[in-house]
């Protein structure tokens, strides 16, 4: 288990490490100079301009700029300034709150409808229920977050709130406290409750298909014990996998949600940087985001670990 | 992720057991009399056979061949030229349908029907094309990796990785606003979407290639001394094809929905061209007084996708009964 | 938790002639998309305490379909039984609810199966899932089913039961795994045991072992043995009676000694014709022409007759009966005088 978990930690480094350095390349790679652009419309002196320059590090090559700022952030958890003097990860704590709250918002009603619709569809198989239910994951699937997030804003927000009188889901922002993230939440799970919903059918028909699911009724187990825990125990594996690895998928397509419902979270945060040309901030929250990426999966890898015992023993 | 790759060597036909029957689970039993019955068809034509009869695809069918019609000619659908500036009027802005204008206006007062026609070409080539480069690069390198294995699989592996580790609508939200404005706009959306959508075709190739790679016809192509290009393209290629055409035919839903999303953003399609998202981003300041201008393009593109992702449903249903 | 199962099915202990288990006439079909295949066409058969019968037969004919719908395991739908009994002890097992079912399976008819590895659940120790037969019908502690399971893994002679009680399946070797099949199928001292191809994933080695552990348990405990296989080589040592299946039918049933010294049906003689025999070495082997029935579209008349070398006229148009050769013995084949006599055409 122990030789597992190193190995595992092992492979993640050449991922955290190419990850980011794509992303400085790219970002690097935006046209005009930052410092220029730092003094708007006025000519910055030169010989400032060059001391900036050197402060952070601009006319080092690429890769040794890189490194400059790897090592930083892993060795010292420090992300940088940007070009205001303002540390990245003051800029991005708030955002990554919001952000965070959010997707694990998504992936708790992911969960619950996902996994329930999923089961309650395998076991009633071929029948209408059955096809109900596939028959709306494709429709979760194809209706694109832009449109269910202005339907459910207009329903849930406006219209809900003119017909009862009620204000139960708020139209944007973050005021009402948690009450705030149900419908965006709704909105970013979409996609992923449908897959879910499919994967956990999936899993549980071929599991149930099992030749150990004959064994466990030839045993004179009755069918809830059977499906309960002989069959269960087994689809759950899967299904797991595909929730951990969902969370930094979550976290890194919210930016659509986050500008439908006006939530300051990495995702405006991102875009607004990319247009000031702030790109250690840029650096910053995708790096974060690819390193909630590696440890949502080095989690995954272990309960996997841990339900499977064929890997455990690897 | 990290799920342990199986052993690749060719499976041994020495292996089997002497004795002549081992399959006793009546499901086989059933299944080995059904494959027995009429004449022998491929995959392909059983599929086919199937699909034709899924109300499904038809209609994802006749959906898509409209669209492809809407996107070559659009003018066989509307009258009115959306790209002449003069058939918007601003004097009549948010105005609700009206005869000659069936789903009313939008904020700058320009008909909102022959917008939404128009714009079906950009999320159309969009699609198409980022579904053909995806499907060649990560299709290519998937053989590749699949069929060579060893140091060429464990590098193309890994760099994979580290492209799936990236979320992808923010890597493409980032590479369109860097590259914004140098390019066509319509070609910077392809690549941006490309650079992030190939990793996914590439592991589904791959993950076909080492299952088919095992298969006994190819053991025994590679005994015969057939060179890796021939058994490349000649036996694995149409042996994994069928997973990455229904992962493709998914996947072109999936980019127009991320056209429009990039569109929405402003990162896309640039006005004056005409695209979904691009109408949806315009019409949601006044969304709340006038919702029509936003409810329209919506509804097609919700619709395209669908289709999309309609077809490869059928598809891969057709495909692989298994799960019926 | 529940009760012990002594007292579910009505009319025991008044046995008369009934058989420990008997299969009258029983019919199976599956309805798929293709047609409806009949799988099991009017088989029966009987087993009584003690006795061994071997149930032989290629893939396809029917013998494994039967099994599990003695055990009530088949899917159905698409499996549906038209016709037929099963009777255990007098009940018939058909007629009873799924409840009363789920008392009978297991506990007084348990069943083996041929793969172990697959047919045991990977995430579960071993020890979990014999145990769990006493937690679940016995009701018993963890701890007291845990020391059965390990009682049991002795009897069936795993090595070091105590400390691999608590390995997974995949930890253990092919024959080790069925050894652990068979630990959980006599836990609660079943009065039928159903063995399917309880051999044929192993080695030839083991395969021995394990068939003699078989018919070592059996003598201990006095239970019917069903023992399914296609293998003519199994059946002669362990075996009392063989029921021989084709299609969906019996075509022979004797006494072992006697189907080994003259078969009285076609398809029977070829079985034996065709095991290789080391005073016959140098000659060719006999195989049996032709390919396994099509169950979706069964021959007219006799359903062997395209293979048959004894075929007549009437064998294509008659269904034969299973003609009464002796009080222990019967054949489905109209000309089983000529084959008896072996005269072959």
């Amino acid at each position: 288990m122990g030789r597992y978990v190193i190995r595992r930690l092992i492979q993640a480094i050449p991922v955290l490490l190419g990850a980011t350095l794509l992303i400085f390349c790219i970002v690097f790679a935006l046209p005009g100079d930052p410092i220029a652009a730092l003094f708007g419309d006025k000519r910055p002196d030169p010989a400032i301009a060059e001391i900036l320059r050197e402060q952070y590090h601009l006319n080092d090559p690429l890769l040794l700029q890189y490194w400059y700022y790897i090592s930083g952030v892993l060795f010292r958890g420090d992300f940088g300034v940007n070009f205001a003097d303002v540390p990245v990860s003051q800029i991005m704590a708030g955002k990554f709150q919001v952000t965070l709250n959010l997707a694990l918002t998504a992936l708790v009603m992911e969960a619950v409808i996902g996994v329930g619709l999923g089961l309650w569809a395998a076991l009633r198989r071929g029948r209408a229920t059955d096809t109900m239910i596939l028959a709306s994951t494709l429709l979760l699937i194809s209706v694109p977050t832009l449109v269910t997030g202005f339907v459910l804003q207009l329903i849930l927000g406006v219209k809900l709130k003119q017909w009862t009188g009620l204000d139960i889901f708020p139209v944007a922002g973050t005021f009402a406290g948690w009450r705030s993230y149900i419908v965006p939440g709704f909105v970013l799970a979409g996609v992923s409750v449908a897959y879910l919903t499919r994967l956990t059918r999936t899993s549980l028909v071929e599991t149930l298909r099992a030749d150990y699911i004959r064994t466990a009724t030839a045993k004179g187990l009755s069918r809830r014990r059977v499906i309960g825990r002989h069959g269960l125990r087994n689809a759950l594996i899967p299904l797991v996998t595909y929730l951990g690895a969902d969370l930094g998928n979550l976290m890194g397509g919210a930016v659509i949600t986050e500008t439908i419902f006006n939530l300051q979270g990495i995702g405006n945060q991102l875009f607004n940087s990319v247009y000031l040309r702030e790109q250690p901030v840029v650096v910053g929250i995708v790096t974060v985001l690819v390193l909630i990426y590696i440890l949502a999966n080095l989690v995954v890898d272990l309960l996997y670990a841990v339900l499977d015992p064929r890997i455990r023993y690897e | 992720m990290s799920n342990p790759t199986p052993p690749v060597g060719p499976g041994l036909p020495e292996t089997q057991t002497l004795i002549p029957d081992t399959t006793t689970a009546p499901g086989k039993e059933k299944e080995s009399k059904q494959g027995k019955q009429g004449k022998p068809a491929s995959l392909w034509t059983d599929a086919w056979y199937d699909l034709r009869r899924r109300p499904m695809f038809i209609i994802s069918v006749i959906i898509i061949l409209v669209l492809l019609v809407m996107s070559f000619w659009p003018s066989l659908f509307s009258s009115i030229d959306p790209y002449n500036a003069r058939t918007c009027d601003l004097s009549t802005a948010r105005q609700g349908p009206s005869p000659g204008h069936l789903f009313g206006r939008d904020n700058l007062g320009c008909d909102v029907y022959a917008r939404t026609i128009y714009g079906a070409r950009n999320s159309i080539v969009i699609g198409v094309f980022t579904t053909l480069v995806t499907t060649l690069i990560g299709g290519l390198l998937g053989i590749i990796a699949g069929f060579r294995g060893g140091m060429v699989d464990t590098i193309s592996s890994r760099v994979t990785e580290i492209f799936f580790a990236i979320p992808s609508i923010l890597g493409a939200l980032l590479i369109a606003a860097t590259f914004r404005g140098r390019y066509n706009s319509i070609l910077l959306v392809i690549i941006a979407l490309s650079v992030l959508g190939w990793p996914m075709v590439y592991r589904i190739m791959r993950a076909a290639v080492i299952t088919a790679k095992n298969q006994d016809f190819v053991v025994a192509a590679r005994a015969l001394g057939a060179g890796a290009g021939r058994i490349m393209f000649r036996h694995l290629l149409p042996n994994s094809l069928a997973p990455v055409i229904v992962v493709a035919t998914i996947n072109l839903g999936t980019f127009i929905a991320a056209e429009a999303a990039l569109s929405f953003l402003g990162v896309g399609v640039q006005s004056p061209d005409i695209s979904w998202g691009l109408m949806i981003a315009d019409a949601r300041n006044r969304f709340l007084e006038a919702p029509l201008p936003l409810v329209f393009p919506a509804v097609f593109l919700s619709i395209t996708v669908l289709a999309f992702i309609m077809m490869g449903d059928a598809v891969r249903d057709a495909l692989d009964p298994k799960l019926r | 938790m529940k009760r012990t199962s002594t007292d579910v099915l009505p009319g025991e202990g008044a046995l008369g002639d009934e058989p420990l288990l008997a299969v009258d006439n029983l019919h199976v079909e599956f309805h798929t998309r293709a047609g409806t295949v009949r799988a099991v066409n009017g088989v029966s058969y009987t087993v009584a305490p003690g006795e061994t019968l071997a149930v032989l037969g290629e893939s396809g004919s029917g013998k494994s379909v039967t099994a599990q719908a003695i055990m009530g395991i088949l899917d159905m739908p698409p499996a549906v039984i038209p016709k037929g009994e099963i009777r255990f002890k007098g009940t018939d097992l058909l007629k009873l609810s799924e409840e009363a079912r789920t008392q009978v399976r297991g506990q007084r008819i348990a069943m083996i199966f041929q793969d172990a590895l697959s047919a045991l659940n990977p995430v579960f120790t071993v020890g979990w899932q014999i145990s769990e037969m006493f937690r679940v019908h016995r009701g018993m502690s963890k701890a007291d089913a845990m020391k059965k399971a390990v009682e049991l893994m002795d009897r069936v002679r795993i090595p070091a039961a105590r400390q691999r009680v608590h390995d997974y399946p995949h930890q253990f070797s092919g024959g080790m795994r069925q050894r652990i099949m068979i630990a959980m199928s006599i836990a609660l001292d079943p009065e039928v045991l159903i063995a399917d191809e309880p051999t044929t994933a192993l080695d030839v080695t083991v395969q021995a072992q394990i068939m003699e552990l078989l018919a070592e348990l059996q003598r201990e405990s006095q239970m019917g043995l069903i023992l399914i296989t296609h293998d003519l080589g199994v059946v002669a040592d362990v075996a009392d009676k063989i029921a021989v299946m084709y299609a969906g039918r019996i075509v022979e049933n004797a006494p072992v000694y006697d189907i080994y010294k003259a078969p009285a049906h076609p398809y029977t003689k070829g079985l034996l014709d065709s095991i290789p025999r080391v005073d016959q070495k140098g000659q060719d082997l006999y195989a049996i022409k032709g390919l396994p029935p099509n169950l979706l579209d069964l021959p007219t008349g006799c359903s062997f007759h395209p293979r048959c070398p004894y075929r007549q006229d009437n064998c294509v148009t008659d269904v034969p009966p299973l003609y009464e050769i002796s009080g222990t013995r019967g054949s489905a084949c109209h000309y089983w005088r000529e084959v008896l006599d072996g005269e072959r055409q």
